[in-house]
């Protein structure tokens, strides 16, 4: 017979023993080594996971942060530069301002020297001129200058038309009715009585005078009232010398002017 | 050829009464002892981490492809199956491959063998279905759809059983008797020849064995249902029929699967694709 029922029942001990020898060395093993490398993996891949989703979590903080800061970053930018245009708005306003005032101040100042100036001047030439000319009548006509002035004063005086007359008015006011001679020397007797006879015959009518020096005129004779004044002074010959010279001035200056624009510009 | 030659089990090496030590319990034990052996040797040191040793990664492939096939057979866990199922495949598959080495003669050459392996699956198969059931669950099975049936269920397990001893018994004497008289008849090339295909039916018959006690365990415990009682049977008698093909001699066709079983889509696709590689 081809069955041996003893090598069967030693082969199905064999095959028992054999299942619990491989379930111990080889299923539970193997198994258990398999559960816990798989467990592993699956820490490691939650682990990642919620390493990612941090990661991510991050990232759109720091794209916020970034975001907000470049957003600020803007703002204060347009801040800083509209306040800058205003700062400097404002500082060339103020030295326009201030190179204005300078310029005014200068030119003030300028005027007044040159108003010092021309007057020293006037007086100067006045002087120059007045002892040149009485130094010339009197050696050509041996005269006194101041004489030949009461002389052209008493023929202004005599030449007035009827109008002029009528202008002149008796003095009034602090002068009680008495009229002003101003004249920069002293007149003489005979020069006041030819001024009185010439102001009699020319208003007919009896005047008061009276006789005054001023320091300030340096030749000539002014008849005072309270509205008018007839006179002849050398200060009217001298008015045209003061306005030449003062337009020289002026031209100078402009031409300075003219120059200091164009110089930037040709350099 | 006498009788005696045809199985190990003639070959006796030491007796005692009735007790007697033959040639298929030495070379059962020496397979024993190598596959124990082994799996101390690889196993002892075994790596949980990502760097797996080549024979830690082997044993992990075949443990992982035994689940693999038990879980598409009884679409449950592998767990209570593993051991025995497992175990019946290495066995009979070293069993099998330790052919080629000379003087050897595979235990699986010898009916007691087959036998007590059939036997096991006779067994394994109630215990498994009374686990799953309990004993009244699993015994009202043999009397569906009607009591008249209850002969053909007892005549279908036993005659399954005597087809499992007697398809791999079968095969692998077959198989070393024909090389035998091949060596004879026309030594050099044929019989190697005829050694290779006889390793690659050894395989096949491991395959087979294995797969058919999985299937009649699962027929038997509650994972049922008309598609995976469809699939189940058409599994069973795809094995049943690769095993009638093989050229190398006799091979009984088992009653096939009176039981139900069940299984999903997923399941069933998995099933065709290693039922089509048998």
């Amino acid at each position: 017979m081809l069955i041996d029922w003893f090598t069967v029942v030693a082969q199905i001990v064999n095959f028992l023993v054999l299942v619990a020898l491989l379930k111990y060395f080889l299923y539970g093993r193997v198994i258990n080594a398999m559960d816990k490398r798989e467990e592993k993996i699956v820490s490691r891949l939650t682990d990642a996971e919620e390493k990612e989703r941090r990661a991510e979590e991050e990232a759109r903080s720091y794209q916020e942060k970034s975001r907000e800061v470049e957003e600020k970053r803007g703002e204060l930018l347009a801040r800083v530069e509209e306040e800058a245009d205003g700062k400097r708005k404002e500082l060339i306003r103020k030295a326009r301002e201030e190179v204005a005032g300078l310029e005014k101040g200068w030119r003030e100042a300028l005027m007044q020297e040159q108003d010092i100036f021309l007057e020293e001047l006037r007086r100067h030439v006045a002087r120059e001129v007045c002892v040149i000319a009485r130094r010339i009548m009197k050696d050509l006509a041996s005269a006194e200058l101041e004489t030949q002035v009461v002389n052209t004063f008493v023929m202004r005086i005599r030449d007035l038309d009827k109008e002029e007359r009528n202008a002149l008015p008796s003095g009034t006011g602090e002068m009680n009715g008495r009229l002003a001679i101003v004249s920069a020397f002293d007149i003489g007797k005979d020069d006041r009585r030819k001024i009185s006879e010439a102001l009699r015959n020319t208003l007919k009518k009896s005047v008061d005078l009276e006789f005054r020096t001023s320091s300030d005129m340096v030749l000539g004779i002014e008849l005072r009232s309270r509205d008018h004044k007839l006179a002849w002074t050398v200060d009217d010959y001298l008015g045209s010398l003061e306005a030449g010279i003062r337009d020289v001035f002026e031209e100078e200056a402009r031409e300075g002017i003219r120059d200091d624009e164009e110089g930037p510009q040709k350099t | 050829m006498s009788l005696k030659e045809i199985s190990p089990d003639a070959v006796i090496l030491w007796k005692w009464g009735f007790v007697h030590v033959n040639l298929t319990m030495v070379f059962t034990w020496a397979i024993m002892a190598l596959l124990v052996l082994a799996c101390w040797i690889v196993t002892r040191d075994l790596s949980t981490g990502t760097a797996v040793s080549r024979w830690q990664n082997l044993l992990e492939i075949l443990v992982s492809a035994m689940r693999d096939h038990i879980r598409d057979v009884t679409r449950s866990e592998p767990g209570p199956y593993l051991s025995f199922i497992g175990t019946l495949f290495l066995f009979i598959a070293v069993s099998n491959f330790l052919a080629v080495v000379p003087g050897y003669v595979p235990p699986t050459g010898s009916l007691s063998t087959t036998a007590a392996l059939a036997i096991c699956v006779f067994v394994a198969v109630p215990l498994y279905g009374i686990m799953d059931q309990g004993v009244s669950g699993y015994l009202r099975h043999y009397i569906r759809p009607t009591v008249f049936m209850l002969p053909f269920h007892v005549i279908g397990e036993l005659s399954r059983t005597l087809a499992l001893a007697v398809r791999l018994f079968g095969n692998i004497m077959s198989g070393t008797k024909i090389v035998a008289i091949l060596l004879a008849v026309t030594p050099f090339i044929f019989p190697i020849v005829i050694q290779a295909l006889g390793l690659l039916t050894g395989m096949i018959q491991a395959y087979i064995f294995s797969i058919l006690a999985m299937v009649y365990i699962a027929s038997a415990t509650r994972a049922r249902g008309d598609g995976g009682t469809k699939r189940t049977k058409e599994t069973a008698r795809t094995a049943e029929r690769t095993g009638k093909n093989n050229p190398h001699g006799p091979s009984s066709t088992g009653s096939g699967l009176a039981h139900q079983g069940m299984e999903g889509r997923e399941g069933q696709e998995r099933r065709r694709s290693w039922t089509a590689s048998l």
